[in-house]
């Protein structure tokens, strides 16, 4: 449910554009353009190629390769070393949330178990989760491989910045990373780690202190911005039957400890 | 008529198809991209362009049923690639709007439901977020895509979503409070 503050927010777009039509001119200037274009068709073939859309979908992130988030949900692979050629994910819609009451269905779509708790000692309480679609994609945005991935959104005083993603892809990378703390849960091993993301607008120059920062494998930076953002992402992540688990927190204020206790909870759970 | 009905009658070339998928998505369409853009000569190109290539390129709809969010798609990269050709000029046509905008009176029943004042600090808010954040406020309030619809049509995780509208609404939250507080204190 939205909150009313989110409400307003809707109101006032619906406002800003609601004096906004399409002009009587606009049906005709499409119709010719598509005569111009020389298209009109009758019977186009079915299961098209996937040409045109492909020279727009490229992304323009020339400086690192990740975007954020895009880098902040996969870093099991992430770090500058990559197993195969995997370079990053990107996860298609779910076909819908599911309550924690539904946990089986969700794990019966996904096709594994997996832990999820219903509430954290913290106060961090279970919000929906989704079973996604997500693809390993290289370099060149060509999808290497599917697999099924569950992401469970968790919430304290109405503030969602945690997230735990569970998945069983074929392939675990090697991180050269080294780990801002480790901890260990029986025979699990879990790792936390900080994650700085610099968003930067298309032409931007790198400043000296940019290209000190990008030696380092905690940092990276993104074209594709209107101006200069960082965002800080912190994870916890470990292994347990078969399944890897990334507990992510956004520009959360929780500390490592804290995060790592959350995950050894979710490791204890019966 | 369903999407789904509408995306397989389009693949088969019907026009009479096409021509209802205009009446029933050109408002929704051009204010949408009138809310990414920020000025109404754009959003005009924009929504030509979406519906253009809507028919040109249908039969690359591979979910008959996902029409919807298949042309929001094509209109967020129409728009974004509009806002990085056009410079920041506003046109003399948008200028008129805007100070229509400002004379008028009569507020909608929508309007009345919330201070005009207060929409229009949302809104200039809003307008001010960089373009990716702008786009996933708008398909995330205005448009109502989930996160996980709105990360399937940009093409990214549903992280990168969640990630721009939490620095969103970080963004919009400290607006706010400094325009109302600008407001409270001048008038």
């Amino acid at each position: 449910m939205r909150s009313l503050q989110e409400d307003r927010i809707k109101m006032a777009l619906e406002m800003q554009c609601s004096d906004i039509s399409a002009s009587d001119t606009l049906k005709q200037k499409i119709d010719m353009d598509i005569r111009r274009r020389g298209k009109i068709k009758t019977v186009p073939a079915c299961g098209g190629q996937e040409v045109s859309m492909r020279e727009e979908n490229r992304k323009h992130f020339s400086v690192k390769k990740f975007a954020i988030g895009v880098a902040a949900a996969c870093l099991l692979l992430s770090g500058g070393v990559f197993a195969g050629r995997t370079t990053g994910y990107i996860s298609a819609g779910s076909t819908g949330a599911y309550t924690y009451d539904e946990l089986a269905k969700a794990e019966e779509k996904l096709g594994f178990s997996a832990d999820v708790a219903g509430k954290f000692d913290n106060g961090y309480s279970f919000v929906e989760m989704r079973v996604l679609k997500t693809s390993a994609t290289d370099e060149n945005q060509r999808v290497l491989y599917t697999f099924p991935e569950l992401a469970a959104d968790y919430a304290r005083g109405g503030v969602k910045d945690i997230s735990l993603y569970a998945d069983q892809k074929p392939e675990k990378g090697e991180r050269t990373k080294v780990p801002d703390m480790t901890d260990q849960c029986g025979d699990i091993v879990l790792r936390y780690d900080v994650y700085t993301y610099k968003l930067v607008p298309v032409g931007y120059e790198l400043t000296e202190e940019d290209k000190e920062n990008l030696q380092r494998d905690d940092y990276e930076i993104s074209e594709g911005s209107d101006s200069v953002e960082y965002s800080k992402v912190s994870h916890v992540t470990w292994e347990k039957d078969g399944v890897y688990y990334d507990l992510l927190g956004m520009d959360t204020v929780l500390s490592g400890e804290e995060m790592i206790g959350m995950a050894k909870e979710l490791i204890e759970m019966d | 008529m369903e999407d789904e009905i509408l995306a397989q009658q389009l693949k088969r070339g019907d026009r009479e198809a096409f021509d209802l998928l205009y009446e029933k998505y050109k408002n929704l369409v051009i204010r949408t991209a009138y809310l990414i853009t920020g000025n109404k000569s754009d959003s005009e190109d924009v929504a030509q362009e979406t519906f253009v290539k809507v028919y040109l390129h249908i039969s690359e709809l591979k979910n008959d049923a996902g029409l919807k969010p298949w042309m929001m798609q094509i209109l967020v990269r129409t728009a974004y690639r509009s806002g990085r050709k056009r410079n920041r000029e506003v046109p003399d046509d948008e200028i008129e709007r805007l100070s229509e905008r400002e004379d008028r009176t009569i507020l909608s029943p929508l309007g009345q439901m919330i201070k005009r004042e207060e929409a229009e600090v949302i809104s200039e808010a809003v307008s001010a977020l960089p373009v990716k954040q702008r786009t996933v406020v708008v398909l995330y309030y205005y448009n109502e895509f989930s996160v996980s619809e709105i990360a399937g049509m940009l093409n990214c995780r549903e992280g990168t979503v969640k990630s721009r509208l939490h620095t969103a609404r970080k963004f919009l939250k400290g607006e706010l409070k400094d325009r109302m507080d600008v407001k409270t204190k001048t008038s």
